[in-house]
């Protein structure tokens, strides 16, 4: 089942003092089944925020629609399900961590008979059960974002959306909490997460959609992003001669030829066979075949340049 | 319980950022100055050096507290609205802040909830700290005078009541611009000048001898706030004199209207 579906969704800002309106989010269909850790990318003002902002109505749609667990997002009861991580959030500065998850558990809903075991479990699912009694302004950027998770949680919700959750967290941290996201998942949770740092949720997401201009790009899993051309090396001893090299040129194979090794770009399997024949009958002994894939990070690069074009 | 938890939160923020404390400790400054004149002023001799009998010195002594708690509603009134807009006027912009509000926004609360607990948070935070001025007052005056008169407790409801109709301008002000220094502005331009205008009306009308000038000064009297004239009526109450409940009705309208306008506003609103 869909936990999250949008049809269409398009959001206009009215563009402040006379400047032009502004286009953030341009008719975004997509659909996010349960159990999954879904990624959205893209660069900066790519429109990732206001997609998670119009989920739960922070703003308001244009046109289009969304639904979340098969319910209208107007429908203000499935926030109760929810649980939500703000990019750059100030928690209450004069609040103690524990005041800060009394506070948010209780407006989630939870009863007052439930609250304090659910803090615990919150806090302790965060590792910040020591600093339960500190107040927030004491606390580094990267404790600030865990008691936001822990915050995300308290009301254990179906499905987790996290906006940019590992900026401005040190590496522990984010192994830390890409740990965590992989932990929810297995406890049947969803986890809908944006990022403009690629090489992370390459990591963990099971699905990614890469967004640029408020428009969606690609949408897949990171494999099939990744692999969209293969390229593989060759190792190889022994010598390749001219006249193979200049037939490789006449029939446009992309071949690179480097030190005892070959780089070639190939579209389907059968043209990487043909290339190890004519190796193998030049006498040449084939000592690796490896396959480059490409990181997210360049194929995200290269999508959006090609947009650009 | 949601509602409750917005309330509680209002006047945790409250306390965390000193305005509650700054208020308590300028109501505790002007009770001590209560205390000291009280101390000072030695009536029993007054009346002994003018040889009243004691029936009529006790007559005398009941209108003179009136008079007393009077001279303190008409001088008080005025200075706690203008500190309670101050010491509130925070509260909304705070809340609506880049970074606070999508985070409230997020949970299953409503945005007219939101706005309900925070506008009953700050009513309450004034309430209170006129509750601890007035009280304290009414004690010092009646152990020196030693006459129990209840009349000036009254203030304590008229000057919240001026102050939470005054406060649905802070909140569309501070719903529409997201700025404590414009909200406060606003109120302030509205009780130095606009309302003193408007007090004046009939007199403004006589001087300039045109209708039109007259009309519009009546209609804004109905529509307006009267802080004034509720003063007027804990006044009343403290000299058992009749009681005009009119502006009680015209300032709930206005009240009323602005709180559903703010609601509007804030509904419709992309943060
Ligand atoms: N409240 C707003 N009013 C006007 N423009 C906005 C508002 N929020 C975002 N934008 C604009 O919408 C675009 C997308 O922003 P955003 O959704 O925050 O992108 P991202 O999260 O991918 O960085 C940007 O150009 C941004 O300036
Ligand atoms: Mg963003």
């Amino acid at each position: 089942m869909a936990i999250l579906e949008s049809h269409a969704l398009t959001k206009t800002y009215r563009g402040k003092r006379k400047k032009e309106p502004i286009r953030a989010l341009t008719d975004f269909s997509l659909s996010v089944p349960e159990g999954e850790i879904f990624g959205l990318l893209g660069p900066n003002g790519a429109g990732k925020t206001t997609f998670i902002k119009l989920l739960l109505s922070i703003v308001y749609p244009s046109s289009g629609d969304a639904n979340l667990f098969g319910s209208p997002i107007s429908d203000e009861s499935i926030k109760a399900r929810i649980g939500y991580l703000p990019e750059n959030h100030r928690y209450p500065p004069h609040l103690t961590a524990e005041q800060v998850l009394n506070y948010f558990g209780k407006l989630s809903g939870i009863t007052a008979s439930e609250l304090p075991g659910k803090i615990d479990k919150a806090l302790a699912t965060v590792d910040m059960t020591k600093w339960r009694n500190e107040k927030i302004k004491k606390y580094s950027k990267g404790m600030q974002q865990r008691i936001g998770l822990a915050q995300a949680l308290i009301n254990d919700p179906d499905l987790i959306i996290l906006d940019e959750p590992t900026d401005g967290v040190d590496p522990l941290g984010r192994k830390q909490i890409r740990d965590l996201l992989v932990y929810l998942r297995g406890q049947g949770k969803t986890v809908f997460l944006n990022s403009h740092l690629l090489s992370e949720v390459e990591l963990i997401c099971d699905r990614v959609a890469i967004l640029n201009k408020g428009k969606l790009l690609k949408l897949g899993s990171v494999e099939e992003l990744t692999q969209s051309e293969q390229e593989y090396a060759i190792g190889f001893e022994g010598e390749i001669s001219e006249s193979l090299q200049m037939q490789w040129d006449a029939t446009r194979m992309q071949v690179r030829l480097e030190e005892q090794s070959l780089r070639i770009v190939v579209e389907a399997l059968d043209q990487l066979n043909t290339i190890i024949d004519q190796l193998r009958q030049e006498g040449v002994l084939i000592t690796s075949i490896v396959q480059k894939r490409s990181t997210l990070e360049e194929s995200f690069l290269k999508v959006i340049g090609d947009e650009q074009e | 319980m949601k509602l409750l938890a917005i309330i509680e939160d209002t006047i945790r923020e409250g306390i965390a950022r000193k305005t509650i404390i700054g208020f308590f400790i300028l109501s505790t400054l002007f009770l001590l100055i209560g205390i000291i004149a009280a101390i000072s002023i030695d009536t029993e001799s007054m009346f002994q050096a003018q040889q009243i009998p004691d029936e009529q010195g006790k007559m005398i002594t009941v209108e003179m507290t009136k008079l007393i708690q009077s001279g303190i509603v008409g001088t008080i009134n005025f200075f706690a609205i203008i500190i309670s807009v101050f010491a509130t006027a925070s509260i909304i912009p705070h809340t609506v802040e880049k970074g606070a509000i999508d985070l409230l926004l997020s949970k299953p609360v409503s945005r007219l909830t939101y706005l309900t607990g925070k506008s009953i948070g700050a009513v309450l935070i004034v309430l209170a700290n006129v509750a601890y001025f007035v009280i304290g007052m009414w004690l010092i005056l009646s152990i020196k005078t030693g006459s129990w008169e209840p009349g000036i407790l009254v203030s304590i409801l008229t000057i919240t009541y001026s102050f939470a109709v005054l406060y649905t301008v802070l909140l569309l002000i501070g719903v529409t611009s997201g700025s404590t220094p414009l909200s406060i502005i606003t109120v302030y331009v509205y009780l130095f000048l606009i309302n003193p205008i408007i007090e004046a009306r009939e007199i403004i009308a006589q001087a300039t001898k045109n209708d039109t000038v007259k009309y519009v000064l009546d209609g804004l009297y109905y529509i307006l706030p009267k802080p004034g004239e509720l003063r007027d009526i804990a006044v009343n109450v403290i000299f058992s004199r009749p009681i005009d409940w009119e502006p009680v009705f015209t300032s709930l309208a206005f009240g009323a209207a602005l709180f559903a306008l703010s609601a509007y506003i804030f509904q419709k609103k992309d943060f």
